[in-house]
């Protein structure tokens, strides 16, 4: 296993490499200057200009920029500044990154809470109503507009019964206690966890269902049914156990499908995440910082798909590492 | 030596059984397919759909960026059956021509990820080996990044457009599909009717274009539906933020931008209303379809 884990590990270093030569491919081969909003400056001059140049490593080749990127990255934990805030990107990104976890972690665990149950129940109980319901809500959540649905629930609980706030993470200008300061942070959160957590329960719904009733068509269910055991621990015990293992993949594979969905959600609701602060990145052309974001989301899924393969190991002891 | 006369014995349907009981793999498909009443209902909304924004230009009086200063946020009413936006547009009319711009977007974003996925899969299952590590480790390169913040970051680098937004789902999403099609043609060229290709000595070309490529058909074409509804997914949410296509060529998402602000929210619903449900309307038709598709094209599929 330890083996198995080192190799993994070792594994992933040509991807990061790629990952961030592809990113810094894209974002070099960009039309525009960073520097463009200095050039228009009437009180620059051509030295100062190339003076900027230099600072920023500019006026060097592509490869030996890339090269520097990397460097400070892996010595200083350095990822530039950002152009349009003037602050590290590394500091930005850790001041936002918690917002997002926040609620893509609760999400995570209500997609959870409410997709394990329904799917099992409608595998069970398959061609029922249930079932059918199931499979339906199941096919609405994935078919409609995540932003769509938080502008249904905005209409409906924010503005027409004022309900929920319509926006951000606290509400501005009013101090609370400790007490009061959660609670109002839990009154911002209950909507866009509801989008997140309702669309992303969809696809979870449908593939516990069917993992579930390939599980209960299996030889050794029917040996515990016949064993006299109540249908209760069959399903719940020996079933659902073993339906279970190959969610535990599909986890891994939702962390990217989730920092998507913040990432929407978030500028809906106003959030003050990560996704909030790329889209206001992206429209100010603010390159450091969205090349940062980009290459630490991709890191951070790459990561959690490790996670997710060696999980499987301990879940699922059949499987043989070489 | 076989006479004209036995051939055609030969060819002459067996006693007690029609001709049309002969049935083709297609006609079983569709036979099947046409059992499933939520697949063909899919089908028949995708159909009509597609068939508005064909003919948009037949089915409403007014032109889609025709502006009316003198008719703004008009209500439903029956001239402007949708009302007008801030602009006196018809809003039925930019409904018709959206339709036409999203499933353009569909269409040709989930051509482009097919033809480098098939292509990418099919010589990465073929070749094996250290072209099979290369290709996958790129395609695991490419589906490290969230899908829509290195999206938009595409895009907003590119500048936004039509033609990008085609361009960037294109280019990005095609990973899925080729590991698909790796994975089928890893495990169909070890059949025996790919030792007798190699006896026979067909190109490796040929071997691939005609004798595996089609036998992961069913694949693709489920595939492929379910690409193009999240194409449109993916294309109305770039859109809505402001950096897919933009205005004035309208599409469903970039209509839908308007409902950002809250006045438009609360008072103006034929102006987001409409548009969310088209999408959503669309997207879950195709689903159905794609859904129904792959219990028709596969039983063994069946969940």
């Amino acid at each position: 296993m330890g083996k198995f884990i080192i190799r993994r590990l070792l594994q992933q270093i040509p991807i990061i490499i790629g990952i961030s030569m592809l990113l810094f491919g894209i974002f070099t081969l960009a039309p525009g200057n960073p520097l463009a909003s200095f050039f228009t400056d009437p009180n620059m001059t051509a030295d100062q200009i190339k003076h900027l140049e230099e600072l920023y490593g500019l006026n060097k080749p592509k490869v030996e920029q890339y090269v520097d990127y990397v460097k400070e990255i892996i010595l200083h934990q350095n990822m530039g500044n950002s152009m349009q805030l003037r602050q590290p990107v590394t500091k930005l990104i850790s001041e936002r990154m918690w917002s997002t976890f926040y609620l893509a972690f609760l999400s995570l665990i209500f997609t959870l809470l409410i997709a394990i149950p329904i799917g099992v129940i409608s595998a069970t109980k398959q061609y029922s109503i249930f079932d059918y319901g199931g499979t339906i809500f199941a096919l609405m959540g994935i078919s409609i507009p995540s932003f769509f649905f938080a502008l249904l629930l905005i209409k409906k609980f924010s503005i027409d019964i004022r309900l929920f706030p319509i926006s951000g993470m606290v509400t501005p200008g009013v101090q609370f206690t400790t007490m009061g300061k959660y609670l109002d942070i839990l009154k911002h959160t209950v909507l866009p966890l509801t989008v997140l957590s309702l669309t992303g329960a969809a696809s979870f719904m449908r593939y516990t269902r069917s993992s579930m009733l390939e599980v209960i068509r299996q030889d050794y269910i029917r040996t515990a049914r016949a064993k006299g055991l109540k249908e209760r621990v069959v399903i719940y015990k020996h079933a659902l156990r073993n339906a279970l293992i190959p969610v535990v993949t599909l986890l891994g594979m939702q962390i990217p499908v989730l920092f998507s969905g913040a990432l929407i959600i978030e500028i809906v609701f106003v959030w003050p995440g990560m996704g909030k602060m790329q889209h206001t990145a992206v429209l100010n052309r603010d390159y450091p910082l969205m090349m940062g974001i980009n290459l630490f989301l991709a890191v951070l899924t790459l990561f959690g798909n490790l996670i997710a393969d060696i999980a499987y190991g301990f879940v699922d002891p059949r499987i043989k590492y070489d | 030596m076989a006479t004209e006369k036995e051939v055609k014995k030969v060819n002459e349907p067996i006693k007690g059984m029609k001709q049309e009981d002969i049935l083709s793999p297609w006609k079983i498909v569709i036979k099947r397919l046409k059992r499933n009443k939520l697949a063909m209902l899919g089908l028949t909304v995708v159909s009509i759909i597609a068939l508005a924004a064909i003919f948009a230009p037949l089915l409403t009086p007014h032109t889609r960026d025709g502006v009316n200063l003198l008719n703004t946020n008009a209500k439903p009413n029956s001239v402007n059956w949708l009302g007008t936006d801030a602009l006196g547009r018809d809003y039925y009319t930019r409904l018709l021509y959206g339709a036409r711009i999203s499933l353009t977007v569909g269409l040709v974003s989930t051509s482009i990820r097919i033809v480098i996925g098939v292509i990418l899969g099919g010589i990465a299952g073929y070749y094996g080996k250290v072209v099979d590590g290369v290709i996958m480790r790129i395609a695991d390169i490419f589906s490290c990044f969230p899908f829509i913040p290195i999206a938009i970051t595409f895009v907003a680098i590119l500048g936004p457009s039509i033609y990008n937004v085609m361009l960037v789902l294109g280019l990005l999403g095609w990973p899925g599909i080729c590991r698909i099609v790796r994975g089928e043609i890893l495990s169909l060229r070890e059949r025996e009717f790919m030792e007798a290709a190699t006896a026979l000595g067909i190109s490796d070309y040929r071997k691939i274009i005609r004798h595996l490529l089609p036998n992961t058909m069913a694949s693709i074409i489920v595939s492929a539906t379910m690409g193009i509804a999240s194409a449109i997914l993916t294309e109305s949410a770039l859109s809505f933020l402001g950096l897919g296509v933009a205005p004035p060529i309208p599409s469903w998402g970039n209509m839908l931008s308007d409902a950002q602000n809250r006045y438009v929210l609360q008072h103006r619903w034929w102006l987001w209303i409409p548009p969310g449900l088209s999408i959503f309307v669309t997207v879950m038709s195709l689903n159905l379809f794609g859904d129904g598709l792959r219990d028709a094209l596969d039983p063994r599929l069946k969940q």
